[in-house]
């Protein structure tokens, strides 16, 4: 019984399992990103994306991997405020393969998103959570490994976890004038390596800030822009 | 035999006035017509038929309400269920009536009389108007009820002798038919009865014919007897008392199993299960537990049973468990997107459940859209359906995260905040009285956090949420 | 609206884009509305650019011309490529720059609509190949394709413009950059649009309903369909100026300046087909008048009549009129060939030029009409003149006109359909999400006559919360939504008529009614522009008449015409039968009103009918003037005038203005009103229903008239009046020629009795009156009425020589319920010439068992079955529907029972509408069950204030609004009918049998009026006794 519970809880290697860490790959459709991470985002396992502040972009990041997603469920898991729902599914998202859990404490999360990857349902989960332990990320990341899910923990440090945690990939968010700034800290058994930048302005064009637009070209002088300080009053 | 037709004139209407005490003219209206009226519209010389137009000029403070037929047969049947504990033999005759055999009831209540002392209780207690007739055939009972008959006639001969008199009119013929007897002079039922039925069939049709044959026909109608609902219900007397919950699961358990006995060879699900838990010298308590998709196996039910049972804590000893069921369904399995079982663990809505009953009803939820300029009631959160019904996002571009409450900002945005995009008025929603009227701005804000942010008219402005 | 001065210095602006409420169910504002605010926000101009439309704009010119606006007017049209998908297209806004280019809109408009059916149309991006007169501003959707500015651009390089919008979306941005990228490509100008679809942001709630309406949702579950905000309306130029950058405004001031088209640039053609070779139209003319002297005047032309028409003739040149007058003369001229009978009337319709014309068949002889009032020279309007027709016949008059004139140059004039109150409630209501039955009681609840009670507070009494928000809203948005316009419908039978093609003038679009169109313009709008129309109006008694004349000819061998009959003296015995109100089926005096106001007024020469039918009107009525009149002309009350130019006014009248050029000439002589003013006085009486514009003239006439010495009560008076003419003006001319029909009429009932009435139940459905009514009042005059018989009626009703020599009236076949007319003229044929003998011989006939059987109700196979129920019985027999079988008869044939006295009147009327059995009050009486009650013969013996018991059938209920509170009902027994004075207090205490009787029992007070004789009853005790006749069945059945 014991020995089964601790076969159960992956803490004993059976010689029949696979060996290694699953190098497989998924796109994040950030092209340069792609590149970075050497193919994109991991197929399955638990991912570490520290924010520090939400709204600087940490969605919109997973918004096009997401998109790409329809067979599934995606779990939500205590976002910081209401998901909108026309902002997801004008992002491509699909409704009807999105749930929402809200939980009173952080054991009923973490118990939620085990639950829910081991129902074989979920193929991504995005979890919000100050912090996990070690055993905690462990079994997440077992239960995301055997079930084909991919999950995306967040958290509202500026660093990233110790690197004790037995995650696939560790990454720090910044925010930038035309996307994000990112730091990999870990990436399933590669180099730390130096950052990357992501180019948010292809796809949110009006959330760029309007000092990286590229220089109107001289056809377009007539243009006057609409958007200034002269508009803000009125009546 | 021996029939009993019951008439509910004023089905639908009696109910709802029942329930509301209602104590002034109203009526039902159908195609702008009157259908049914209470007393107090009669009184008002309102009556069935009466045009709407002409109803309102009798009375102007006139309730109207709409004419349901579905309603009302739903009505019906509930009517027929409680009177299903005073009479075995009977038929619905939807939308307002009720046909009873009598002759094995007459035993049970030693004569007529009894046994309509017995009947009439349930429909007094409803309120209910009603009126009815006795005959040796059904169809002669029920056009002798319409008629208002009003009496429990044991005589053949005392129907022939009403059914003669009875006006054509009032015969429950044809309109079109009764008209062409009136116009032939045909004014009651016996100067048609008294013509050859040869000749008749010759000039009027069958539909007359066959219909004298059935005013004496006493046999029973050609449509199964009315049957209650089946419903698995069933109460277990513990043998020993119970002092902790997780003792329940095997008296759960068998009750459980006994459920899946019931509904397997039915071809059948329930959507929900409520375990009524009887104490010593407590108030009985109700557990439910719910299945989206549905399940009839007791092994299922048990573990969602047993999740909710490790939050539970007995007040007093359990002396008895009883269960009942909530939305009983067919086998087949659903169709549905969301449910559709995945690498053969869990299905979605086993997944739901599951999650439900550990964390509530409500920390379960999908996200749907709705269609309102507001932003904060263009989307809302709601429990998982099976069929998730599709819509079209706006095109308008919208922050991921909305916060319930906008946030007053301390500060006006300054130079160190960068303006995006706007202004998008939106001033709207003055038909529900939530009027809104806010300029919205897309802004960038020092930290790098791009905010959605409104100004009201009083120039305050508000944080409404993050384009994460 | 007071005038807001919101004007900002310096800046510039015109508004190019703007929908009114003739875009239905698009915009929210009417187009007065949008020019007043317009004009107050400083706005240089304007353009009023409906889809596919100039069907507003008609009215906002007006309103510009009547207040002296100081913005432009431009008239414009809004198309769009994709018309049924209103959101989320591109839109084309085209704009008359001059009387060229207006014309080329039409075109384009009149194209677009006639592929469409009514109310919908069609362009093409090649239909835009010819507008070289016209502005185009191509307003283009981000998603659109642009295969259009290729097109547009090599067409149009230096009228087109690219027309960009900003209205605070959030998509603002991209349709700018767009608009940008656009101009650009094509090297293209661009100009600020507002896309205006309300004059005012607080119309935004009744914009959003107009939506919901549109789409038929609640507004709650109507979404994105709504609009975001309040910005689609005239906005400020403050803001306005912060929105655009500066030359696109100055290029909406560019384009502005461009457009010099207005509509009073249009005048109208005559078709020119008329006049022959030889001739000019006022030669023709000429001719023509003295060729209709010759038959008018045979004796010759009177000294002073010749020069009246020499005066006419004179004022007609000089207006150049002399078109349009023969256009009518050729109507009537086809309509007398075709032997169509017809009257004209109208202002111009009873000059002496219209007599000789034989337009009009009023001889001027017989009144005094004013002639200088027969072509208005200052106020420059055009001639009126509307012709009636035998009703079943109009439908020839408009085929010829099609036909003359072609369908490019002739067509209907529209009739702009509004909101009233009911549609208002029932829209709104959905629109709200309020239950249908609920909306249902409000509708059939509220009363509009009600003067005590506005409908908001009636609404509250039917269970409306007026407290709820809901509630507030509906309250409002019906108030608003009246008077909306909500279609076109086609005008009874205004024909615009012209010489050159019609669409060049005004856009025309297709009717509902297959082959007709109709212009864009309510019949309203062309007089307003001064275009000339011709009403081809149809007259239930003109057909009657015909009917009559012929039947004249047919008996009596005498040849008579309308102006034959009016030629003659004035005929003593035709008054005295009027006089004693007897004149059931009589135009215009049939009424009840009408009929208790004869004996009274004792009409004793033709002028007396022509006031005798004005006086009776509301106008009058409300405004006092009926019993002045009375008394004075009973010499009971002095005339006298308040001064000489009234009396010259009132004179004809006994100084009581009755007809509606009195008070507009009173206007004018007693409170100074110019001219123009008086114009503006008549049309707001035409229209003040709708718009409520006659308040502004109270002030000014009560004003007038006290500061010239007039008394103050009789300047109320006046206004009184007026305001009653609003709803039912009465002018001279019209009611002359109404006159003439009425005299003919009654002319006809007094000497050709039997013919009169034989020839009104055979124009039925017409009149106050019904068949029931006719015949009991024509067996009443003597005429004997026989029944309907297979072998001795017609279809129509027609006279039969009895053995006597006498006429009798044989009823015809078409007064049998559920027969066609074909079926019974074919079976007609089929007939022996001596009848049939056997009711086997017309089974045998190919006609419908269903017809015969209706026959066999009505009594009309009679004559070989005994009874209708045998009759119906035998017929009724499937086996003789077999050859073989049809000889062989059933052995022994029941025999059915006859019908009783009852069952005969019930049969009667369900069959024939009508019996000539006893009235059932008759029978009621005779079996005793009407004890007490008088019958309505005997009350004339009755005095004054008795108290009396009657009982009768209801035959008629009328409530006019200008009784308040008073209902009269009409009582009809075996005798005659009795008239009931019910008022709103008694009616309102037994309303029951008020509201349900059919047969009602009254106790009631008599009142005689000493002068006249007319007897009513007051009521006071109402007993409903419909349940007698199911009684009278009881007991009449245990006579068998």
């Amino acid at each position: 019984m014991a020995l089964l519970q601790l076969e159960k809880d992956r803490l004993v290697w059976r010689a029949r399992q696979v060996t290694g860490p699953d190098q497989r790959r998924q796109s994040s459709f950030y092209a340069n990103l792609d590149a970075h991470l050497q193919g994109g985002w991991p197929q399955t396992g638990l991912v570490e994306l520290a924010c520090g502040l939400s709204g600087i972009g940490e969605l919109r990041l997973l918004f096009p991997l997401l998109a790409q997603s329809h067979t599934r469920l995606q779990i939500w898991i205590n976002p910081p405020a209401q998901l909108n729902g026309q902002a997801l599914a004008q992002h491509g998202i699909s409704l009807s393969k999105t749930l929402l859990i809200r939980s009173q404490s952080p054991q009923h999360a973490l118990w939620s998103a085990q639950q829910s990857l081991n129902s074989g349902c979920c193929s991504h989960l995005i979890l919000w959570a100050n912090s996990l332990t070690a055993p905690q990320a462990k079994r997440l990341q077992i239960a995301a490994k055997d079930n084909q899910a991919l999950i995306f923990w967040l958290h509202p440090q500026a660093k990233p976890s110790t690197s004790a945690l037995p995650v696939s990939a560790r990454l720090s968010l910044a925010p930038l004038a035309t996307g994000l700034h990112l730091q990999v800290h870990k990436y399933q058994g590669q180099w730390p390596q130096h950052p990357c930048q992501v180019d948010m302005h292809a796809l949110w064009p009006s959330l760029a800030m309007p000092a990286v637009v590229p220089k109107p070209t001289p056809t377009l002088r007539r243009h006057i822009t609409l958007v200034g300080v002269n508009a803000h009053k009125l009546q | 035999m021996q029939w009993l037709y019951l008439h509910f004139s004023s089905l639908q209407l009696d109910s709802l006035l029942y329930q509301q005490a209602y104590h002034q003219a109203c009526v039902l209206v159908d195609k702008n017509q009157v259908v049914q009226a209470n007393a107090e519209a009669l009184q008002m010389g309102i009556k069935t038929g009466t045009g709407l137009a002409h109803a309102a000029l009798l009375c102007a403070q006139i309730k109207v309400v709409a004419y349901d037929a579905k309603k009302e047969h739903r009505l019906l049947s509930q009517l027929a269920q409680c009177l299903y504990q005073t009479s075995a033999t009977f038929y619905l005759d939807p939308p307002q009536g009720l046909l009873l055999q009598t002759s094995d009831m007459l035993r049970l209540y030693e004569g007529i009389e009894g046994y309509w002392q017995q009947l009439q209780h349930p429909l007094i207690e409803r309120g209910l108007n009603y009126h009815y007739a006795s005959a040796h055939s059904p169809l002669a009972a029920k056009v002798l009820a319409y008629a208002g008959n009003d009496r429990l006639l044991k005589h053949p001969r005392q129907v022939h002798r009403l059914l003669s008199q009875l006006s054509i009119q009032h015969a429950l013929l044809d309109p079109k038919l009764a008209l062409q007897l009136e116009r032939l002079g045909l004014n009651t039922l016996g100067q048609a009865q008294a013509l050859p039925k040869s000749a008749l069939g010759q000039r009027l049709g069958k539909t007359l014919v066959t219909y004298l044959h059935q005013l004496e026909d006493t046999s029973a109608p050609a449509k199964p007897a009315y049957q209650p609902p089946e419903r698995f219900r069933q109460r277990l007397e513990l043998l020993y008392e119970i002092e902790h919950s997780s003792a329940l699961r095997f008296p759960l358990k068998r009750l459980l199993t006994d459920l899946e006995a019931f509904l397997a060879p039915r071809q059948l699900r329930v959507a929900g299960l409520s375990l009524g838990l009887n104490y010593r010298e407590h108030e009985a308590q109700k557990m439910h537990v719910g299945c989206n998709d549905g399940e009839y196996r007791a092994e299922a039910w048990l573990s969602l049973f047993l999740l909710k049972l490790e939050q539970l804590r007995l007040p007093a000893p359990i002396i008895a468990i009883s269960l009942t069921t909530k939305g009983q369904m067919p086998w087949a399995p659903l169709s549905a997107q969301l449910f559709e079982p995945t690498q053969g663990k869990l299905t979605t809505g086993q997944l739901i459940s599951r999650l439900q009953s550990k964390l509530g009803d409500h920390a379960v939820q999908q996200v749907y859209l709705r269609d309102d300029h507001r932003p904060e009631r263009s989307f809302y959160q709601g429990m998982p359906q099976s069929h998730y019904p599709s819509q079209q996002a706006t095109t308008f571009l919208r922050p991921s995260l909305l916060f319930t409450l906008p946030q007053a900002l301390h500060h006006k945005p300054d130079q160190h905040w960068c303006m995006l995009s706007g202004p998008e008025r939106i001033q709207s929603g003055w038909w529900d009285n939530v009027n809104i009227c806010r300029d919205y701005f897309i802004a960038r804000n020092p930290y790098g956090q791009v905010c959605w942010l409104f100004r009201t008219p009083t120039q305050g402005w508000f944080l409404h949420g993050y384009f994460s | 609206m007071t005038s807001l001065q919101v004007e900002s210095p310096g800046v510039n602006y015109a508004e190019l884009h703007c929908l009114t409420n003739f875009s239905f169910l698009r915009a929210a504002s009417h187009p007065h509305e949008l020019l007043q605010r317009a004009c107050e926000l400083g706005y240089t101009a304007l353009a009023l650019t409906d889809e596919c439309s100039v069907a507003g704009v008609v009215r906002a010119y007006q309103y510009k011309k009547e207040h002296g606006l100081k913005i432009q007017l431009i008239i414009g049209s809004e198309f769009s490529l994709q018309p049924h998908q209103p959101e989320a297209h591109e839109r084309l806004i085209v704009l008359a720059k001059n009387r060229q280019g207006y014309a080329q809109l039409c075109r384009l408009i009149s194209l677009a609509r006639s592929r469409c059916e009514k109310g919908k149309y069609q362009v093409n991006s090649h239909d835009f190949d010819d507008l070289s007169e016209c502005i185009l501003i191509w307003n283009p959707h981000p998603n659109s394709p642009d295969e259009l500015g290729s097109l547009l651009s090599a067409k149009y390089k230096k009228n087109l413009w690219v027309g960009c919008h900003r209205r605070l979306s959030a998509l603002d941005q991209r349709q700018h950059a767009h608009c940008q990228a656009i101009a650009d490509r094509y090297d293209l100008p661009l100009v600020a649009l507002g896309q205006v679809i309300m004059h005012c942001p607080t119309r935004q709630m009744l914009h959003d309903t107009l939506t919901a309406i549109r789409i038929g949702m609640p507004v709650h579950a109507c979404g994105y369909a709504l609009q975001a905000n309040r910005e689609h309306s005239l906005r400020t130029l403050d803001k306005i100026a912060k929105l655009y950058p500066a030359q696109w405004l100055q290029a909406s001031v560019t384009i502005a300046n461009q457009c010099h088209f207005c509509l009073s640039q249009l005048s109208y053609e005559y078709p020119s087909e008329l006049v022959p070779n030889g001739y000019d139209a006022n030669s023709y003319l000429h001719h023509l008048v003295e060729q209709g002297k010759g038959i008018r005047f045979p004796a010759g032309v009177p000294h002073d009549i010749a020069l009246i028409i020499d005066k006419e003739l004179k004022l007609i040149a000089s207006e150049g009129y002399a078109h349009f007058f023969l256009t009518v003369y050729d109507l009537v001229q086809f309509a007398k060939r075709q032997q169509i009978l017809y009257q004209g009337r109208g202002s111009s319709a009873n000059s002496i030029v219209c007599y000789c014309l034989e337009i009009t068949a009023v001889d001027p002889r017989q009144i005094q009409v004013l002639f200088e009032r027969f072509i208005s020279k200052e106020r420059s309007e055009p001639p009126d003149i509307d012709v009636d027709f035998e009703h079943q016949r109009r439908e020839e008059i408009i085929q010829y006109i099609y036909q003359k004139y072609g369908r490019h140059r002739a067509a209907l004039a529209a009739t702009v359909i509004t909101y009233r109150f009911k549609s208002a409630v029932r829209e709104v209501g959905k629109a709200l999400g309020i239950s249908l039955p609920q909306l249902e009681l409000f509708i059939k609840n509220v009363d509009r006559k009600d003067h005590h009670n506005t409908w908001h507070e009636q609404l509250k009494n039917l269970g409306l919360d007026s407290q709820s928000h809901v509630g507030q809203c509906f309250l409002e948005l019906v108030e608003s939504l009246q008077g909306f316009p909500r279609h076109l419908s086609q005008h009874v039978g205004g024909f615009i008529i012209s010489a050159g093609p019609l669409s060049e003038l005004v856009p025309i679009e297709n009717a509902s009614m297959a082959q007709r169109t109709v212009i864009q313009w309510d019949k309203d709008d062309l007089a307003s522009l001064a275009l000339l129309k011709v009403d081809v109006l149809a007259l239930g008694m003109l057909s009657a008449i015909r009917r009559a004349l012929n039947m004249v000819q047919h008996h009596h061998g005498r040849k008579l015409s309308l102006a034959d009959i009016t030629r003659m003296d004035d005929d003593s015995n035709v008054y005295e039968m009027l006089q004693q109100g007897d004149s059931v089926g009589v135009f215009q005096v049939e009424s009840r009103a009408q009929m208790s106001m004869l004996p009274r007024l004792q009409p004793a020469c033709f002028y007396d009918l022509v006031i005798q039918i004005a006086i009776v009107r509301p106008g009058p009525i409300q405004g006092d003037m009926v019993h002045p009149f009375l008394r004075r002309r009973a010499g009971k009350e002095r005339v006298e005038y308040p001064s000489k130019e009234v009396q010259a006014v009132l004179e004809r009248t006994l100084g009581v203005p009755i007809f509606q050029e009195q008070v507009i000439k009173l206007a004018m002589v007693a409170a100074n009103f110019s001219g123009g003013e008086a114009d503006r006085l008549r049309r707001a009486m035409a229209s003040w229903k709708r718009h409520g514009e006659l308040e502004q003239f109270h002030h000014k006439l009560v004003d007038g008239m006290m500061s010239r010495g007039y008394e103050l009560a009789f300047a109320e008076r006046l206004y009184q009046q007026i305001l009653g003419f609003g709803e039912y003006g009465f002018p001279e001319s019209h009611s002359a020629s109404f006159a003439v029909l009425t005299y003919a009429s009654a002319w006809l009932k007094y000497h050709y009795t039997a013919v009169f009435y034989c020839a009104i139940l055979n124009s039925q459905p017409m009149g106050f009156y019904s068949a029931s009514q006719l015949v009991q009042d024509a067996r009443r005059h003597g005429v004997e009425v026989l029944p309907v018989c297979i072998n001795k009626s017609e279809w129509d009703h027609r006279l039969e020589t009895t053995p006597n020599l006498e006429l009798a009236l044989r009823l015809g076949l078409r007064q049998v319920k559920g027969v066609n007319k074909e079926n019974i003229q074919s079976l007609l044929e089929q007939r022996p010439k001596q009848g049939f003998t056997d009711l086997l011989q017309v089974q045998a006939l190919p006609y419908t068992k269903g017809m015969l059987e209706c026959l066999a109700s009505a009594n009309a196979l009679n004559c070989f079955s005994g009874h209708r129920y045998q009759a119906r019985w035998q017929l009724l027999d499937n086996h003789q529907d077999l050859p073989l079988l049809r000889e062989v008869r059933e052995a022994h044939p029941e025999t059915l029972q006859g019908p009783n006295n009852l069952e005969t009147l019930r049969e009667d009327y369900a069959s024939l509408r009508l019996s000539l059995e006893q009235h059932p009050i008759a029978l009621l009486r005779n079996a005793g069950l009407l004890k007490g009650c008088l019958a309505t013969s005997q009350l004339a013996d009755k005095a004054h204030q008795s108290l009396v018991t009657v009982a009768g059938l209801v035959t008629g209920r009328q409530r006019p609004g200008t009784a308040s509170g008073v209902t009269f009902i009409t009582l009809e027994d075996e005798t005659g009918n009795t008239n009931l004075v019910v008022w709103q207090g008694t009616a309102r205490a037994q309303k029951k049998a008020y509201l349900n009787a059919q047969i009602l029992k009254v106790k009631g007070i008599l009142e005689r009026d000493p002068e006249s004789n007319v007897i009513h009853v007051i009521a006071g005790k109402l007993i409903d006794c419909s349940h007698l006749l199911e009684q009278l069945k009881v007991t009449s059945r245990d006579f068998h």
